[in-house]
């Protein structure tokens, strides 16, 4: 003990330069403007990662203006690592994202180049793709993002024989579902398989019933900051009502609740017949084709969300993942990055994400879909995106974490009656 | 004195500078980009009138309370069991040390499995005992569900240290009580447990600091949820910084964390007297 005081003064010193060694590495590490160039291409998406890897490939080989990296990133924290690198000297060039709120801090901070100049000098790159996606990736008027896979609208599947046995056509309208939760009930089916454990998938009912009772407008206000405004509207409280109502009915069976996503069981449901419909991303056609090929086969049926009666929004809009794209950072060294953005529509990429299930936003898709794996449900999907008036972004998407998360939680407060419509629209007027 | 230097430097880089980063931060408004902006008191009064961060304590207190509730009798009980030197026992127990030696996460994904409604466990006891199998998707359900793994997880590891401690109790003990008289029961309520009485400081001090941080479970068995049920300070902590992109007043409840784990701790080292480091061998 008697060696420890004597020691005392030197450690003290010690911690006390390591203490500064430490804040002064703080207050430099953040400037950045010492950035080199990089070319370095950061994408999450395993599926389509081999295509977008092969046009890295195709572009080197013959460009004049540099190479790029291609650098496959594929986990779930994905946008919490790109957060990290963009605020350090190892910012990608370029970068997967999903558009929207996903970019609105790096376009804030001013770390985003604008793709305006490079579709003025190359019209064809923005004729390229279909207009409504490149508008997810426009922000404050100028756009940042170029498509790097296909779309993904949430649509409603079905288990056709289990609606046939009780005898009833698929929903057209919010008024049939509410007609046959009785009848699915009486049948001993669960109306809907719902994984209420993750609360994205409950949101997917919250921004349909939105959009169909109130038109695209409302969730436009939201999301460009009229946050009092939209959520005081009143197609908000009616769709908040309607989903209560459908909890209250039964519509989702006694333990939705305790379903998760990433386990599979909500989908084994609704190919088993235990459950009659579900509202899920297209991407569940391609687990179906994968986990109950002969399901998928002969019994999936699909249609778009039922229309509400009365309703101010066009039954023929959509929700979910329009697409995800790839976006320019200032570190790039712009000229190659540029030169690269053609390859995403290029016959061989576009081919090659189809055979993989994707269907495209570009404009020479359609032609392209009968060598899809499933080309009768890529079809109707091209179809359906190509015909929609307006798609709306996921809201966690589209919103950003600050404010999807708390909005999160009281969806699913509200899902297992914990709060009631009138108190789940005062806490979202609360969060901002 | 030197010998102490490595492990002061790892102490001091990997917890003192980044505690003191920390606070700084809490009085910073940063969103992860650009330079922190000094905000002063800000983020502290907003904890202040905050209602998530005092329910988020409490959920952590229920957790550790039932934790240590469940997990203590059992690993005391186990571990005596298997201090016994008859080969049944040891190969029993060697079986059931196998969870220490999985990943907390994959765990957690394997429970998230068994614990579906329609497909998992819930549902053959629906089948029995009737009832909807919902249970991880109501708050007792989920918080008795992270109660469950902690304790499928975690005893094995109490158990091994109560079995070596049992095994270091010296016999003759149990051959005086014996002359004496004493019933199994009897002896091991007057000599077994007191005698493993540091030996539960031990166990209860890990089960605490784990209970305090503990994290990964409950991401991906539970997400916090349903609602805030299962929303612990730690889980806070993540959701504010990291999800809501409020770095500043992420550090903020961190740094409340770090006050009441220091503040646990030294009631620990004061209750159970470890600064005076008594003699385990009582009554010898």
């Amino acid at each position: 003990m008697k060696n420890w005081k004597a020691g005392r003064p030197a450690a003290v010193m010690g911690i006390t330069l390591v203490l500064l060694a430490g804040l002064a590495g703080c207050s430099s590490g953040s400037g950045g403007s010492e950035q080199p160039e990089s070319t370095v291409l950061w994408t999450n998406d395993g599926g389509v990662s081999p295509a977008l890897d092969a046009a890295v490939d195709r572009f080197n080989a013959d460009s004049d203006s540099g190479d790029i990296d291609f650098e496959s990133l594929v986990s779930t924290n994905y946008p919490e690592r790109l957060r990290t690198a963009m605020n350090s000297s190892r910012r990608p060039g370029i970068f997967y994202n999903w558009g929207g709120g996903d970019i609105r801090d790096y376009v804030d901070a001013e770390l985003l180049v604008p793709l305006d100049d490079a579709f003025a000098a190359d019209p064809e790159l923005r004729d390229a793709f279909l207009p409504s996606m490149l508008d997810v990736a426009n922000l404050d008027g100028k756009f940042y993002g170029i498509p790097v896979t296909g779309s993904q609208p949430v649509v409603l599947f079905y288990n056709k024989s289990v609606l046939e046995e009780a005898g009833i056509e698929p929903p057209q309208t919010m008024d049939d579902v509410f007609d046959a939760i009785p009848i699915l009930q009486e049948n001993g089916v669960i109306p809907f398989s719902q994984p209420g454990g993750d609360s994205w998938t409950l949101m997917m009912w919250w921004q349909y019933l939105v959009d169909r009772i109130g038109g695209p407008e409302v969730f436009n206000k939201i999301t460009a900051g009229e946050w009092d405004e939209g959520w005081s509207d009143p197609a908000v409280l009616e769709a908040t009502q309607t989903i209560a109502d459908l909890v209250d009915a039964g519509a989702f069976g006694d333990n939705f609740a305790s379903i998760a996503y990433g386990q599979g069981g909500s989908e084994t449901l609704l190919a088993e017949g235990q459950a009659a419909l579900y509202l899920m991303g297209s991407w569940a056609y391609g687990s179906f084709l994968q986990n109950n090929p002969d399901f998928a086969a002969s019994d999936l049926g699909y249609i778009n969300f039922p229309a509400v009666t009365g309703g101010a929004g066009n039954p023929a809009n959509l929700a979910g993942n329009p697409t995800t794209f790839l976006s320019i950072s200032t570190a790039a060294n712009e000229q190659t990055a540029v030169d690269f953005l053609p390859q995403l529509y290029s016959d061989d990429y576009v081919k090659e994400i189809i055979a993989i299930g994707e269907v495209p936003v570009t404009t020479n898709a359609a032609d392209l879909l009968a060598e899809s794996p499933n080309p009768e449900f890529a079809e109707w999907q091209f179809e359906l995106v190509a015909n929609a008036e307006h798609f709306q972004q996921s809201w966690d998407r589209a919103l950003g974490g600050d404010l999807a998360t708390p909005m999160m939680t009281e969806m699913q407060r509200l899902f297992l009656g914990q709060i009631t419509p009138e108190q789940f629209v005062d806490q979202m007027l609360a969060i901002n | 004195m030197a010998w102490a230097v490595p492990g002061l430097l790892f102490f001091i880089v990997f917890a003192i500078l980044p505690l003191v980063g920390v606070v700084y931060l809490s009085f910073t408004g940063w969103n992860g980009l650009g330079t922190p902006q000094l905000i002063g008191l800000e983020n502290w009064t907003t904890l202040a009138t905050d209602p998530s961060v005092p329910a988020s304590v409490l959920t952590m207190l229920v957790l550790l309370v039932g934790s240590i509730v469940v997990q203590l009798p059992i690993s005391i009980v186990l571990g005596v069991w298997a201090a016994g030197h008859q080969r049944n026992r040891a190969i029993i127990a060697s079986i059931y040390f196998l969870p220490i030696l999985l990943s907390g996460a994959a765990t957690a994904i394997v429970w998230r499995q068994l614990l579906d409604p329609n497909f998992g466990v819930p549902a053959q006891v629906r089948s029995f005992l009737g009832g909807t199998g919902d249970f991880i998707g109501t708050p007792t359900g989920a918080l008795t569900a992270l109660v469950l793994v902690a304790t499928w997880q975690f005893t094995p590891f109490h158990t091994l240290l109560f079995q070596g401690a049992a095994r270091s109790i010296p016999e003759v003990l149990y051959q005086a009580a014996e002359i004496d008289g004493a019933s199994r029961s009897r002896q091991f309520f007057s000599i077994t447990l007191p005698q493993l009485r540091n030996t539960v400081i031990i166990s209860l001090t890990f089960m605490i600091v784990g209970g305090l941080t503990s994290f990964e479970t409950i991401l991906i068995l539970t997400d916090g949820g349903p609602g805030t049920a299962t929303t612990t300070t730690p889980f806070l902590m993540y959701t504010e910084g990291f999800l809501r992109n409020r770095l500043g007043y992420g550090s903020a409840i961190a740094v409340v964390l770090v006050v009441l784990s220091a503040a646990v701790s030294i009631a620990l080292a004061r209750v159970s007297r470890y600064e005076r480091m008594e003699s385990t061998r009582e009554g010898l």
